[in-house]
């Protein structure tokens, strides 16, 4: 599924955006807070609509003032994990909680429970939790149901809003697992909106760098990760892996190539060293 | 759907209503409605409605958020009307009514749109003191206030995030059927309502941590001097009463 926007606007938050995501890539979007990430991305669930130009998801147009009666079809293709979990958790039971926006997409009874059982296994909640009270979650546990909840359903799309926020270590990692899954085996199209660049730079394929509701960088992860000076002005961090290499360049005259994970870098300098 | 709601909101400039001591301004809003509620006249009502324009005029508030406030009064119009209509009052009599109750609404917005909650509960714990003689906890009721109305915007705020994640998991209350739409309002209504006990939870936390206790006597860091315009503003409101009041049973 592509996504293709045509010089999309919303009010001032967004502005004038032309852009296009092609199916099964990673997509990155940083920028500082207000420049409209957040924004963006609902456009795509149609949580906003635009207020100019014409939004393409798949064969689904989305424009301003319209209403769509087969919203659900565009929705069923489109996953949204939202930045405060606590917000969309109505059920009584774990159970519940992830079947709910299945019963709405039009599953059958027994997929849903496989389906459910499978989304749970995936974001590493063990399978007691069922039928537990998904309000006696911790804040983790809940950010981890919120992911069930989506992958459950099995959408072509799925876009996490600071996918990041209050999960601990251990979840960290198992969710760029889970992302590089979805990408390699699934071939689905991943968006992450977050402030973290370390974290992007582990997986994202491509970057969008936002300000003030324009796009101002685009472009493979290290080609827009390598210029720090212009990441800067725009307040956003350059992941230390990069700025790491930049700095030995800088200081010492020793190129050390860019690198996705910590630990091959470190294997680099002690092989350098050595 | 709920970004219109402008009943509460403060808009934020200088005027000279905007300065004006909370209290005076409360006091001339009961003296408005007890007067809007006898006037039974249509060119007293005229007249009254002229006062209500001068003095909006008055607060530099665009005239948009007042038609905004109307506007979203407009079912308790139309339920005014429909029911008039069913008893057989007369279109004259109507017309009054409706008069009647626009010019009130659009009054106490001017409160609302020209105070900060805060003051406004500073206002009301100062209009309630005389309940002090009875040894009610008047600050206990300010406190409430304020707090519940500090609480509105909050709330939109955050039911329309709930709405927008239920939406995305299929039930979209803007596109839906009627039976969509309860279901929207029920997955909305019950994380808000959780949400809110955590949220007053952490709000009494974090009086608790900054010593706040009910019992003490408290101070208001805002001082709010009662100036001449106020006394002039709440003499106007208690003559025009008077004089409404004396032509009426004249």
């Amino acid at each position: 599924m592509e996504i293709k926007f045509e010089n999309v606007s919303f009010n001032n938050v967004v502005k004038d955006i032309n852009l296009k995501i092609e199916k099964g890539q990673i997509i990155g979007i940083v920028g500082s807070s207000g420049s409209g990430k957040t924004t963006l991305v609902e456009m795509i669930d149609a949580l906003v609509l635009p207020t100019n130009g014409r939004l393409l998801v798949g064969d689904f147009a989305l424009e301003k003032g319209k209403k769509y009666k087969n919203i659900n079809e565009l929705r069923f293709n489109v996953g949204f994990v939202f930045e405060d979990a606590n917000e969309q958790i109505f059920s009584n039971t774990v159970y519940d909680e992830v079947a709910f926006a299945m019963r709405y997409f039009k599953y059958k009874k027994e997929q849903i429970e496989v389906q459910v059982k499978k989304a749970l296994m995936m974001v590493g909640l063990p399978e007691e939790y069922l039928y537990k009270n998904p309000f006696n979650l911790s804040h983790g546990e809940t950010k981890k149901l919120a992911i069930a909840c989506v992958l459950a359903f099995n959408p072509e799309i799925i876009i996490f809003d600071e996918p990041l926020t209050a999960l601990d270590n251990a979840s960290k990692k198992n969710l760029i697992k889970i992302i590089r899954t979805l990408k390699t085996r699934y071939n689905k199209t991943v968006i992450i909106v977050s402030q973290d660049t370390d974290f992007l730079h582990k997986i994202v394929d491509k970057v969008y760098v936002m300000h003030k509701g324009n796009i101002v960088m685009a472009g493979n992860k290290y080609e827009v990760f390598q210029e720090e000076e212009l990441l800067n002005k725009y307040d956003v961090k350059a992941p230390s892996v990069i700025s790491f290499a930049k700095l030995v360049e800088k200081k010492k005259g020793i190129k050390i190539g860019y690198r996705d994970e910590i630990n091959d870098l470190i294997k680099d300098v002690y092989r350098y060293v050595k | 759907m709920l970004n219109n709601i402008s009943i509460g909101r403060y808009y934020e400039t200088n005027s000279k209503i905007h300065r004006m001591n909370p209290t005076a301004k409360l006091l001339s809003i009961i003296l408005f409605v007890i007067l809007s509620l006898i006037a039974n006249d249509i060119r007293i009502n005229l007249t009254i409605s002229v006062i209500v324009l001068l003095v909006m005029g008055l607060t530099h508030v665009p005239i948009k958020l007042y038609w905004k406030t109307l506007f979203g009064m407009r079912i308790l119009l139309i339920l005014v009307i429909i029911m008039n209509l069913v008893i057989g009052t007369s279109f004259q009599e109507l017309g009054l009514l409706l008069l009647r109750i626009t010019t009130m609404i659009l009054y106490t917005s001017i409160l609302t749109l020209t105070t900060p909650p805060s003051e406004i509960a500073y206002g009301i714990e100062n209009v309630l003191s005389f309940l002090k003689v009875f040894k009610l906890k008047v600050s206990k009721i300010a406190l409430s206030i304020s707090l519940a109305l500090r609480f509105i915007p909050t709330i939109i705020d955050q039911s329309n995030r709930i709405l927008k994640a239920q939406a995305s998991r299929g039930v979209d209350f803007r596109n839906s059927t009627f039976k969509g739409k309860l279901i929207a309002i029920k997955a909305m209504l019950i994380p808000l309502f959780v949400l809110s006990f955590k949220r007053a939870e952490d709000l009494g936390n974090a009086m608790e941590v900054r010593l706040y206790d009910i019992n003490k006597p408290r101070t208001n860091y805002r001082v709010n001097k009662w100036r001449f315009f106020d006394t002039y503003i709440v003499f106007m409101h208690l003559a025009i009463l008077t004089l409404v009041a004396m032509s009426m049973i004249v």
